[in-house]
């Protein structure tokens, strides 16, 4: 076997610790050195440094990012050999993979002295231009805090040729986020060369978080299953002898609670789903290791990975005693009242007498008056929020100051509020109370008023008391500072729910004249707040004219009134009367009529099979009430009949009746739940389509 | 006891202390941070000034401190420490314009860029924005962002303040992010974005910001390229746009609808377009380029094409340096030698693949070859390449070319530059047919088509710009066939075949080459949907697609129950399936400005549908035929021995600009259509 090696072996560049520091300058470079500063001018090892030179300064350990090549790494002729054959073994029993994954593998450390290390390895062998990202290999660590230790990279083509990674082609840089957000950390990446189609490409990598924020909020994870088959996916999780791993495996066993909601069967594998506990003379290693496990096939509306693929969870605690503690603090800490928070609550709310009334004010002028932008530093502000006063301050923040924010207020006239931490249900239907899980990506508040506590989300800047977003619900959150762990059920339809009263009044030339009025709640009434609002004024008539098109072709827009834009605490509302010509479709001697913005989406039900339950976007009630005033000479022929549906996750009742010589369409519309479980998934969706068949009916008029 | 004579001492020194200058942050290993103004470092304490006092943390006990930038405003407190003239002034206009602009989500106050391009051609390139915010849209004028390239190009924010109703807030360095576009792409970075937010933004305030970027040069690979709009959809009070350049450099201008003002300054020419009181325009449906109509100046210094070509073409020749790797591969893959220009093609497309980054993220000349062959993935640009340098492995003669703007575009040529090619294209002719070729695994090289745009071939010498023509509507096409048959029941069962017409084929079911048995069963599902809501696939059979060198069949069953709708026993009512159109693009009664209807275009579609044994048409909806000149329609329905036969086409000439008076005409035949496609079919059982 030829080995080329196109790259030298490089040893770590790594300052000690207990060495003194670091500067990093504005122009791009850094030195280490012993950093002292008299309020003017930094010293640097005696050296004078201009202070408007200088970006940041280190006095903590900080170690950069580390390459080697350890002999025990080396690839031997016996594990390529090996890794061929498996790989004709594997493509052969799935001949459409992408890629086929020899070994997946992470080993999650918490050492005595606090440090967490992370070691991942994976090998695997590229058959489509698919897979070809593996070789692409990217970190985020955060100066300080974590850094990458890369062991071994590399690709192995089919004539044997291995092609090494070079540490000079590393590249360390900031990188760019969303408009709104803001970082500390960089990214470290690397491309592993030589990668081509049927090359091997193998890669390890240590990530250690040499200075992590708090020891104690180790977590591990680890999901089994790839989007392409893996022969052996291990994970071993090592905590200090004298600790405990408090872990939790998904999806592994039949009578998984999962099995049957969010995935229909156990993913199939070898091996068992408890772990080989095995004890040093430090530390105690919890093992998992299984082979043979089919990929997953993504399907659209599945409930989110955290619930559809294999895994593992641990954390260091049983409970969440510790966790209530620690960002209890935090979110205490930075709920610190000011005499500036104080009278302003005081002014927000006023005159207001009630509970109710006080929150609504401070609820509106939180969502309309500090903007959200992400600007994250450290745990306590990415986490706990930034103190309120600074949120004041600056007049922004992201979901966790604004709700850190939002709580102090309360707070200052009275009111009982926290902030609360969720996984949006978006990602995921993440149970707490199945295992101790403290972490989130997103912070709401519980606020209590007539001595219930509720749910508010002043993230946005668009929601009327007490409505919020649909992704906060249907959710276990985690209350730190009142100790707690609640579910929050999903929102009532009625919370989240448009409305529409429409007369149509028909003339003998097919003619239509149609008034329309709107109202709305909850989420669908700030999707339609935040559309006119963002859109401005003199394009309004635009985007009306382009609804009622939509509708029907050559409808000629009237008059129009849109309600409360602005005012996020009234209630947003919409009237507009149009015309349309030939608004009735004739049919010989009948005249067919539709009800006008009749329409309900199911795409949910896209799939005639599927292998994962259904998370659908939100809960909500839709209504209509249309009067139908027919013309003189005209009478309907046919009405459809009344229709009535109603399972555990939606209801729809409609009918057409009678109501002189007029015809009067009505119908109720509710989505109940976002979650259905796959095994409902066939009478679930022999239900929609009934509803869907329903939606085609005409009234049928003819002429007297 | 140190701590607390510390304190002790500066008690005495903050009675006397000025506001902070520096807003730094201190981050402890604990996980905190804290902001004030950073007095001192020792061996065992850091002192930092805030709003409360003094704060003292053990050294040991801090992780790292971000230092503030203090900028122009930093130590105003509100409106009346404001001492910028031109901001004075704005803030004056403000006051009347808030009560003209009810409406308006912010105000342009007062914008202002100066180009100045030195002798040696590096330039700066200082923007001022002033916005008056007026509602919640408006606060996103507080956010800014501009891409750079690292190497040559820099950006410094010079101020950004909030000037509040009782306040100044001014924007914070932990609000300012310098970040690498493609961090995540090892070998490509080279632009970067610099971006901020300010804080303190509320309704009423006036956003205040000025960023100056800063270019080494301009040189072939870097091109300057610099518009400025005259127009928004919200109003703007004053806007002005200078360049200086010096006399020696040639520098152009494209102008629309608006002229500058020349004059010399010793060795500099001096050019200033001025404008006041714009009133905001509606961003109507179908808008043409807008540039090209509404009030705006282009600058470029262009390149002579020539030179251009050949610089890049030495460039190539760089970069070529491993051409006996190639010819080695195409030995292997192709033993009996010879491969037709397909086979290079295929062999191309399926081995390498593209990353994203395009032309104008990256240099735009493309890596050394020896590099590439070693990526798993690379640039846009360097794709054409690769194929490029594989053909001439081959014995092929190809050429390289530049692809440029749309010719529809209303920059002149003489006012190129690099900046204006976006893509690599490989040229070849293939037994008399020229061809453009980007190798893509997921379309045939012979379904590749290049029109209406500038292309600059890469010649060492003598290249010259050549115009495409556009192709047309009718060059190549894909008619679908939907054969259907009613039950009684009211089911209707379709079977769906495509059709293909010139250098075409089903290229986009290449892109489930890579599916597994499910994912192609659940894509199968979604065409299904496609048809209708309620539709279920029953089989499908999609072969060819997996390999460029086959040419893909596709046909496949779906059964939609209940898709006739009853009236009665004796009717049954439905339309034809797909057969629906969007007319929401002329919801508007009338426009005012003007309109594009774009590409030449040709479509075709089938249906039939058997009716079920022992029906009649009742009712079926007339032809209909239209046409504005530029858009056609015709659709054709017909009723023969129980089955009805639907045949639509659809035809387009290219119209890049209409004028708004012609929008009622158009909107008419749009309507005319969106009606034809509500109609319904009515048939009747036919009594015992």
């Amino acid at each position: 076997m030829r080995t080329k090696t196109i790259v030298t072996l490089l040893i770590a560049v790594w300052v000690l610790s207990g060495l003194a520091g670091k500067i990093n300058f504005h122009h791009g470079g850094s030195e280490v050195g012993e950093v002292l500063f008299d309020g003017s001018v930094f010293l640097l090892d005696d050296k004078e440094v201009e202070r408007d030179s200088v970006k940041k300064v280190f006095l903590g350990d900080v170690r950069e990012t580390t390459t080697e090549e350890e002999e025990q790494y080396a690839l031997s002729d016996e594990q390529i050999a090996e890794w061929w054959a498996l790989a004709d073994e594997m493509e052969a029993e799935y001949p459409e993979a992408n890629g086929v994954i020899f070994h997946d593998y992470s080993r999650q450390t918490l050492t005595s002295d606090g440090r967490e290390v992370k070691e991942t390895r994976f090998a695997g062998k590229v058959i489509t231009q698919e897979a070809k990202w593996w070789s692409n290999l990217a970190w985020y660590t955060v100066e300080g805090i974590d850094r990458i230790k890369i062991l071994y990279a590399r690709s192995i083509a089919p004539d044997g040729t291995i092609t090494n990674y070079s540490p000079e082609d590393i590249t360390y840089s900031e990188p760019t986020r969303g408009t709104l957000f803001f970082g500390k950390g960089q990214s470290v990446s690397l491309n592993i060369p030589g990668v081509e189609l049927g090359c091997i490409v193998d890669y390890g990598y240590i990530h250690e978080t040499y200075a992590p924020e708090d020891p104690e909020l180790f977590m591990t994870r680890f999901f089994f299953q790839s989007d392409e088959p893996v022969k052996t996916a291990e994970c071993h999780f090592e905590v200090p002898k004298g600790r405990t791993l408090y872990y939790e495996t998904f999806l592994m066993e039949p009578d998984d609670p999962f099995i049957g909601n969010s995935k229909k069967s156990v993913t199939e594998y070898e091996g068992s789903p408890e772990p080989v506990i095995t004890e040093t003379d430090s530390s105690v290693v919890y093992s998992w290791k299984i082979t043979d496990i089919e990929p997953r096939i993504y399907e659209r509306y599945w409930q989110g990975y955290l619930c559809s693929s294999p895994g593992v969870f641990g954390s260091l605690y049983p409970d969440y005693e510790y966790y209530h503690k620690r960002f209890g603090e935090i979110h205490r800490e930075h709920m610190k009242l000011t005499p500036e928070l104080d009278s302003l609550a005081k002014e927000i709310v006023g005159d207001a007498k009630t509970e109710k009334e006080k929150v609504a004010r401070l609820y509106h002028w939180v969502q309309r008056n500090i903007r959200y932008i992400s600007v994250k530093g450290a745990l306590a502000s990415r986490f706990g929020g930034h103190y309120a006063e600074l949120t004041l301050d600056n007049k922004y923040g992201d979901c966790s100051d604004k709700a850190v924010f939002f709580a102090t207020l309360c707070e200052a006239v009275g009111i009982e509020a926290y902030p609360i931490i969720v996984m949006t249900n978006d990602v995921g239907f993440l149970d707490r109370k199945r295992f101790v899980f403290w972490g989130g990506n997103h912070a709401i508040n519980e606020v209590w008023w007539d001595g219930e506590p509720h749910v508010l989300d002043a993230t946005n800047n668009l929601f009327r008391f007490p409505y919020y977003p649909t992704n906060d619900c249907d959710l276990w959150y985690a209350n730190y500072a009142r100790g707690e762990i609640v579910y929050n059920p999903p929102i009532p339809p009625e919370d989240n729910s448009m409305h529409s009263r429409t007369i149509v009044e028909l003339d003998p030339d097919g003619t239509a004249a149609i008034r329309d009025s709107f109202w709305y709640t909850g989420t669908m009434e700030a999707m339609y707040r935040g559309w006119f609002e963002y859109t401005p004024k003199i394009k309004h008539r635009n985007v009306i004219e382009r609804f009622v098109a939509q509708r029907k072709a050559g409808a000629k827009l009237g008059e129009f009134e849109i309600s409360n834009i602005d005012d996020i605490s009234l209630p947003l509302g919409l009237q507009f009367d149009y015309t349309v010509k030939d608004y009735w479709v004739e049919a010989g001697d009948y005249y067919l009529i539709d009800v006008p913005a009749l329409r309900y989406y199911f795409n949910e039900i896209e799939l005639k099979n599927r292998e994962y339950g259904i998370k659908v976007d939100w809960t909500y009630m839709r209504t209509h009430d249309v009067l139908f005033v027919l013309p003189e000479g005209y009478s309907a022929k046919f009405i459809p009949d009344e229709f009535h549906l109603e399972n555990p996750y939606l209801n729809y009742t409609a009918s057409f009746e009678r109501v002189g010589d007029n015809i009067r369409f009505t119908d109720k519309f509710q989505r109940t739940k976002l979650r259905i479980p796959i095994s409902e998934y066939e009478s679930y969706k022999s239900d929609v389509e009934k509803i869907l068949a329903y939606l085609k009916e005409r009234i049928f008029l003819v002429e007297n | 006891m140190k701590r607390s004579i510390i304190l002790g001492v500066l008690f005495v020194a903050l009675i006397v202390a000025v506001a902070a200058k520096y807003r730094d942050i201190v981050y402890t290993l604990d996980g905190n941070e804290y902001v004030g103004e950073l007095a001192k470092i020792t061996e065992n304490s850091v002192v930092i000034d805030t709003k409360e006092g003094e704060m003292v943390f053990p050294a040991d006990s801090v992780r790292s401190i971000d230092l503030g930038t203090w900028r122009p405003g930093d130590d105003w407190e509100n409106r009346l420490d404001v001492d910028d003239p031109v901001l004075e002034k704005a803030m004056e206009a403000a006051d009347i314009a808030s009560r003209e602009f009810t409406s308006a989500g912010y105000i342009t106050l007062y914008e202002k860029g100066v180009l100045t391009v030195d002798a040696d051609s590096s330039a700066t390139y200082v923007q001022r924005y002033i916005y008056y915010i007026a509602n919640e849209r408006g606060k996103n004028k507080a956010n800014w962002s501009e891409n750079y390239f690292e190497d040559c190009q820099s950006i410094d924010v010079d101020f950004a303040r909030v000037i509040g109703l009782s306040k100044v807030n001014t924007v914070a360095d932990n609000a300012i992010e310098d970040g690498s576009n493609f961090a995540w792409f090892a070998e490509y970075q080279r632009q970067r974005r610099k971006k901020f937010a300010i804080t303190g933004v509320s309704i009423g305030s006036i956003v205040d910001y000025q960023i100056t970027k800063h270019y080494d040069r301009f040189d072939p690979f870097i091109g300057l390229d610099i518009s400025w709009e005259f127009f928004d959809t919200e109003p703007i009070l004053e806007s002005e746009f200078e360049v200086r350049y010096h006399k020696n450099l040639d520098i152009r201008f494209c102008e629309v609808e608006v002229k500058g003002a020349k004059r010399t300054e010793n060795d500099y020419i001096v050019k200033t377009y001025r404008m006041t009181d714009i009133e905001p325009y509606i961003e109507e449906t179908m808008l043409p380029n807008l540039d090209w109509f509404m009030p705006n100046v282009r600058v470029t210094m262009p390149t002579d094409l020539k030179l251009l070509s050949a610089a890049y073409a030495d460039k190539v020749e760089e970069a070529t340096d491993a051409i006996d790797r190639v010819e080695v591969r195409l030995a292997e893959q192709f033993p009996e030698g010879n491969p037709t220009i397909e086979q290079v093609y295929n062999y191309v497309s399926e081995n390498y693949t593209s990353n994203w980054v395009g032309m104008r993220n990256y240099y735009p000349y493309p890596k050394p070859l020896s590099k590439l062959l070693d990526a798993g993935r690379m640039a846009r640009h360097e794709l054409p390449f690769m194929l490029f340098v594989y053909l001439k492995a081959a014995g092929y003669k190809p050429e390289l070319a530049l692809v440029g703007p749309g010719t529809d575009t209303n920059i002149p040529p003489d006012m190129f530059n690099i900046g204006f090619f976006g893509n690599l294209t490989v040229r070849i002719d293939d037994a008399g047919t020229t061809r453009y070729l980007n190798p893509n695994e997921f379309r045939r090289y012979d379904n590749q088509h290049l029109d209406a745009v500038y292309v600059l071939p890469v010649r060492k010498t003598g290249a010259k710009l050549e115009k495409l023509d556009r192709l047309p509507g009718d060059h190549h096409y894909v008619v679908p066939h939907y054969k259907c048959k009613l039950r009684s029941d009211g089911t209707l069962e379709v079977v769906y075949t495509e059709e293909y017409i010139g250098p075409t084929g089903g290229d986009r079911y290449r892109y489930r080459k890579n599916d597994k048995p499910r994912e192609l069963d659940n894509y199968f599902d979604g065409l299904a949907k496609d048809i209708d809501e309620m539709a279920n696939i029953v089989d499908y059979e999609l072969t060819g697609f997996k390999s460029l060198d086959e040419k893909v069949f596709v046909t496949y069953r779906v059964e939609i129950p209940g898709y006739a709708v009853r009236a009665g026993e004796e009717i049954l009512a439905f339309r034809l399936p797909t057969v629906k159109f969007d007319v929401s693009r002329v919801g508007a009664a009338e426009r005012r400005l003007p309109f594009s209807r774009p590409g030449n275009s040709y479509s075709e579609k089938h249906i039939t549908i058997d009716l079920p044994e022992g029906y009649e048409i009742e009712f079926i909806p007339k032809d209909l035929k239209i046409s504005v000149g530029y858009r056609t329609f015709k659709g054709d329905i017909s009723v023969d021995d129980g089955v009805i036969d639907y045949t639509e086409i659809s035809t387009g000439k290219h119209r890049p600009m209409l004028k708004p008076t012609k929008y009622g005409s158009y909107k008419r035949f749009v309507e005319k259509i969106g009606k034809f496609g509500d109609g319904w079919i009515l048939i009747r059982k036919i009594a015992d």
